[in-house]
């Protein structure tokens, strides 16, 4: 109780503090991507009839998903100064293999063995780096051609399709208007959220990615959070891919191309550091949304689906410059 | 002054470093002006401390491993051919010359990474030679030499002395000011303590600039030590190469066992060999009777050993967590899965009060940064750390480093507090005074080797001046 | 007391370089020769047709075109960088060399499609030289902004080179025998190899990458460094866009999808490593070589086409394993020997 009473005491002064430096500025710094995604929605909304249906703000929802349930993982491992660029594989083999497995062992039997095999996959990917030492981003990146290669091999280069109508329930349904597959990452940003905040690997994430030396020096087990981190992003990745199966009805090797582009984008434009230590899930969110927000209103003024690669890419490079930009800016607020 | 051997010396933190990084164009000063042949200069860069003439040579190296001796030399500047690729015979011919100068017998074609430290040294200081220079400046040239090498440092230095430049020594190795210096000015915490000129100094008249003065009295009380347990480090015959020759003390529970030496002694190794940092290559540490291997520090922490940094900034404190968590970051906890891997936030604010209470630290809330708390402050969370765990043997390396003199008073209560509930605790520090105050016995280092061992009452400043350089004239530099 | 003539204290003899760290350093290149041969007398043995002049002919071009890449792509290896946007670059500049050709003499064709590719890597630069941004996000950003282009000034459709027989001589024509597309890279091989090893400029690039302290301690504009060197890559990757268009002499803005990743590994594999200053170039060179010969063996092996990117994936952990391997053998025997 004494503790909630503090806490709010420092909230006020926080408050009253920054009364005096100017709210707005403060504010705007602390969440300008979610300022940005509430303008764009806003201007869309007004400059465009379509935008606001039902059924538009559905397929955003639907199509943030996706990417959304990546990035919470992605988060958590750029959190730890790490990353991983095998994403685009370990999908398109979990999608091919709940395609796979589904009419031979049952649905959910084959749900569980691929979030297992997301998990695995996860984990090599975390032996790869702790145990031979290379750098994160070369080693997933030819981990990723290995996972492609697998999946490749499985569907012999074929797309394979999807029967299973539960699935494509879940891919594709909604409810109270809400796309499922949103849920489900509602869900997921809720348990990520919980593993950052009130368990003792989230902290350790937090503390590795904020200084590694002093991480050694307390003893605390720098591989195994690592593993752990990259566990998270298998995990997710995962559920990704089965539920693209189900909106796709269908799988193939390469279902995910250019995937690892489009999370890591949204997690720095969310706002989390590469320098590692800090990060935002809420930021990740709010960066899937700005992105399917923003592609969708590149199809609605007819503007080709090629824009959409264009774009991406220039906002990650903006956001970084305006992360860059902006830490300088925090400093001098700092006390 | 040109033609002179100026050297400065200063415990670690006195801002040597700070100094030479300005005097090299890496750091701008906040205030003050540098001074050369009369005329302020600015150096906004390396470049131009370069061209004003002014040659650094620091204890990490500016060396490029991968390339040659004779491409290091001349980087930035190498010779060309006309057709714009480089003129190898020149480089290596006016390399070669340089070589012979630092009398150092290797091709220099050979890629750097190959050398030995003592080697790299004397390419940095071929560098140096290559250029127009009227100053040097050595940061701790001699801190990886053997005796013959050093001799080699020597002869060289008298020769650039001859030729009018100006050298400034950085050094904690008294010895060798005696040897090479003219004058001598002392640093400590940020300040010039004096200029003296080498001439009628005494060693110990040196020594008491450095280590400083005696702190306004106050005594701490120190207790009897129950003497029947097992002691809780045994250290027998520690070695490390170059750096330890055969260290061997007791350290017993509810003691404080303050450890003291120059900068270089190896007090510093032989907290890191203890905590598992570092291997030794000959000798055996015990605890609680039982020899242990600590080959990481995750050993060591279970075999209930802890050490507290020496420079929180880099090895201690997590910038991007709370207070709280920085506190915590490797509290005890329960033995089952639960607790394993669940937070107990509510168990952890009580800890964390408990331990705020007690090192009364200055903070507004647990959830604060921890990077908004003073120095002195993120000495104290990192010092709480040990309440935190169920550490019994604590290495505390310079543990008021940075801190104010009234948080120093508050520490030193606390590790005599820390003492008194039973654990082990060795203190390292170039703090002479503060030894006094905390420490129940004190073992001085010399050189790697035993200078002394004081108990109780032998313990004041003047013992541990006089152990720490009883054997200066005598030992010289490591070996 | 003069120094210049002074040898007052006589260290024994010249410090030796340990013999094994000689030993190794010369094996790794001929490993991969030795892995050259292993590969292609095994499959020559299992298949005769791999042997044939045509086929061999088309590997070398392959290898040929990854090689050029691969040469840039050290480059920024060297100098712990990393290119990711090769692929797209590739793509965008054959579809522009093909699309002005019909406008254009071809040698202005070629020089346009340089320039481009010189262009989006001197941009990758300056991104990550002024704005602090590691490469690999930035290339990575690039990398898909550049497809992107590449798409829309297709507009997804392909472009097909007519009329100008004498373009494909690029990729047809020979030279005693020797096909031009080697020609091509044993060129750049040539002059790359000199500007990284006997030019002031490669060796700086080797400071940066090996110790970036001392290359400012030294005065080295580190910048324009980062600049020239990704603008290098970014040219490089546009040479090879001109040689692929010349050999399919249709594109799309689809082409080189992965080419990145495949540099990355035969500068690795060839020997180059990871944490900078030094560069192999001849062992790219021959990775280049290896890996088309995995490749050209899988194919006349009937073997499914993806089973190469096993092979690729497989191989650069392995090669970067080995890297490791290499840094701590090295380190150890230092120790050991000092």
């Amino acid at each position: 109780m004494k503790s909630k009473i503090v806490e709010g005491q420092w909230a006020l002064t926080l408050l009253a503090r920054h009364w005096t430096r100017g709210v707005i500025q403060v504010l705007l710094l602390q969440y300008t991507i979610q300022w940005m995604l509430l303008l764009a929605i806003i201007v869309l909304g007004l400059v465009n009839a379509n935008f606001r249906t039902m059924a538009n703000i559905q397929n955003i929802l639907l199509q943030s998903s996706f990417v959304g349930i990546g990035a919470a993982g992605m988060t958590m491992i750029i959190i730890s100064r790490g990353i991983d660029l095998s994403v685009a594989g370990l999908l398109g083999l979990s999608g091919v293999a709940i395609a796979e497995l589904g009419p031979r062992i049952g649905m959910v039997p084959a749900t569980i063995v691929v979030l297992c095999l997301g998990v695995a996959l996860g984990a090599c990917n975390g032996l790869v780096v702790t145990k031979i030492r290379v750098p994160a981003f070369i080693a997933t990146l030819g981990m990723m051609n290995i996972y492609l290669a697998m999946a490749f091999i499985w569907t012999k280069g074929q797309v394979i399709a999807m029967e299973s109508t539960r699935l494509r329930y879940l891919g594709t349904g909604t409810l109270a208007g809400i796309p499922l597959v949103f849920l489900v990452m509602i869900a997921v940003y809720i348990i990520y959220y919980g593993i950052l905040r009130f368990t003792t690997y989230g902290r350790y994430i937090r503390a590795i990615g904020s200084n590694e030396i002093a991480s050694q020096m307390a003893g605390l087990h720098i591989d195994r959070v690592k593993i752990f981190a990259f566990i998270l992003v298998g995990f997710c990745t995962a559920i990704a891919g089965i539920l693209l199966t189900g909106l796709l009805s269908s799988a193939n090797a390469i279902m995910a191309t250019g995937y690892e582009l489009r999370v890591i984008a949204a997690v720095i434009l969310g706002g989390t550091s590469l320098s590692g230590g800090r990060g935002t899930l809420i930021g990740s969110l709010t960066g899937a949304l700005f992105f399917a927000v923003i592609n969708n209103a590149l199809n609605m003024f007819g503007v080709g689906a090629y824009w959409q690669y264009v774009t991406t890419g220039l906002v990650l490079v903006t956001a970084l410059a305006i992360e860059a930009t902006r830490q300088k800016l925090i400093g001098v607020f700092r006390t | 002054m040109p033609g002179e051997v100026h050297a400065l010396v200063g415990e670690n933190g006195a801002g040597k470093s700070t100094l030479i990084k300005i005097l090299g164009g890496l750091l701008c000063p906040t205030s003050g002006i540098i001074q050369l042949d009369g005329r302020t200069v600015y150096f906004n860069n390396p470049l131009q401390a370069q061209v004003a003439g002014v040659s650094v040579i620091t204890q990490e190296f500016n060396l490029v491993p991968q390339l040659t001796v004779a491409e290091n030399i001349f980087l930035g500047r190498e010779p060309k051919r006309r057709s714009g690729l480089v003129d190898w015979d020149t480089i290596n011919r006016r390399s070669t010359q340089l070589l012979q100068k630092v009398g150092l017998k290797v091709s220099p074609t050979q890629r750097l990474e190959y050398l030995n430290v003592a080697d790299k040294q004397l390419v940095e200081i071929a560098k140096a030679l290559s250029r127009e220079f009227r100053y040097i400046i050595m940061d701790e040239p001699t801190a990886t030499l053997s005796k013959v090498e050093v001799e080699r440092l020597f002869t060289i230095i008298r020769g650039l002395r001859q030729r009018g430049a100006g050298v400034l020594y950085i050094t904690h190795h008294l010895n060798e000011i005696f040897r090479i210096a003219d004058r001598v000015t002392v640093l400590r915490d940020g300040r010039k303590i004096g200029t003296r000129l080498i001439k009628g100094l005494t060693e110990s008249d040196a020594i008491t600039m450095i280590m400083g003065r005696v702190l306004k009295g106050y005594s701490i009380e120190h207790e009897e030590r129950d003497e029947t347990r097992a002691p809780a480090l045994s250290v027998r015959n520690l070695i490390v190469p170059r750096a330890l020759f055969g260290i061997s003390f007791d350290l017993h529970y509810g003691e404080v066992l303050g450890c003291a030496g120059l900068v270089g002694s190896g007090r510093s190794v032989l907290l890191h060999v203890i905590f598992g940092l570092l291997h030794m290559s000959g000798g055996e540490i015990q605890v609680d009777g039982r020899p242990v291997s600590l080959l990481n520090a995750t050993d060591a922490i279970r075999e209930g050993i802890l050490m507290l940094p020496e420079d929180r900034q880099v090895e201690g404190i997590f910038p991007d967590l709370t207070v709280l968590e920085n506190l915590v970051i490797n509290a005890q906890r329960a033995d089952n899965v639960f607790s394993r891997f669940l937070l107990d936030k509510k168990a952890e604010w009580e800890k964390y009060d408990r331990v705020r209470i007690s090192l009364s630290i200055q903070a507004h809330s647990p959830s604060q940064m921890v990077s908004t708390l003073s120095g002195g402050n993120q000495q104290k969370v990192i010092l709480g750390r040990a309440f935190m765990t169920q550490s019994r043997i604590l290495l505390l390396n310079e543990p008021t480093r940075g801190v104010d003199v009234g948080t120093k008073v508050e520490i030193h209560e606390l590790i005599r507090q820390m003492a008194h509930e039973g654990r082990a605790i060795l203190v390292s520090s170039s703090d002479i005074p503060e030894l006094t105050k905390v420490s129940d016995r004190c073992l001085i280092l010399n050189a790697g080797r035993e200078g002394g061992l004081l108990v109780n009452k032998q313990v004041t400043e003047d013992n541990i001046l006089a152990h720490t350089i009883s054997q200066i004239a005598v030992e010289g530099c490591a070996t | 007391m003069s120094t210049d003539r002074d040898s007052l204290i006589q260290p024994a003899g010249v410090r030796q370089v340990p013999f094994l760290i000689l030993f190794l350093r010369f094996f790794e290149n001929l490993g991969l020769i030795v892995m050259l041969i292993i590969v292609v007398v095994g499959t020559s043995l299992i298949e005769p047709r791999f042997l044939t002049v045509i086929n061999l002919i088309n590997i070398a071009i392959t290898a040929s075109i990854m090689a050029v890449v691969g040469f840039g792509m050290t480059f920024a290896i060297v100098m712990q960088g990393f290119d990711l946007s090769v692929g797209s670059t590739q793509a965008l500049t054959a579809c522009i060399a093909a699309s002005l050709l019909a406008i254009v003499p071809m040698p202005v064709a070629i020089l346009g499609a340089l320039l481009i590719g010189l262009l989006i890597g001197v941009v990758n630069g300056v991104v990550i030289a002024e704005l602090n941004v590691p490469p690999f996000v930035a290339t990575l950003g690039m990398m898909s902004i550049v497809r992107g282009v590449a798409l829309l000034y297709t507009k997804g459709q392909s472009v097909l080179i007519v009329g100008h027989d004498e373009y494909a001589l690029l990729n047809t024509g020979k030279v005693l025998g020797v096909p031009a597309p080697f020609i091509i890279a044993l060129g750049t091989f040539v002059v790359l190899f000199v500007l990284l090893r006997h030019t002031p400029f490669g060796r700086h690039v080797c400071a940066v990458g090996g110790n970036k302290m001392a290359a400012i301690s030294a005065g080295l504009k580190i910048n324009i460094i980062t600049v020239a060197v990704f603008g290098l890559v970014g040219m490089m990757a546009a040479l090879s866009g001109v040689m692929l268009s010349s050999q399919l002499m249709i594109v799309d803005g689809t082409l080189g999808v992965g080419l990145e990743l495949k540099a990355i590994a035969i500068s690795v594999i060839g020997g180059t490593s990871l944490y900078g200053g030094s560069g192999n170039m001849p062992g790219t060179f021959l990775a280049a070589f290896l890996l088309a010969v995995i490749n050209g063996a899988l194919n006349i092996l009937k073997i499914p086409a993806f089973y190469q990117y096993l092979a690729l994936g497989a191989l650069l952990i392995f090669a970067l394993a080995l890297d490791t391997l290499r840094r701590r053998l090295f380190a150890r025997i230092l120790k050991e020997s000092s």
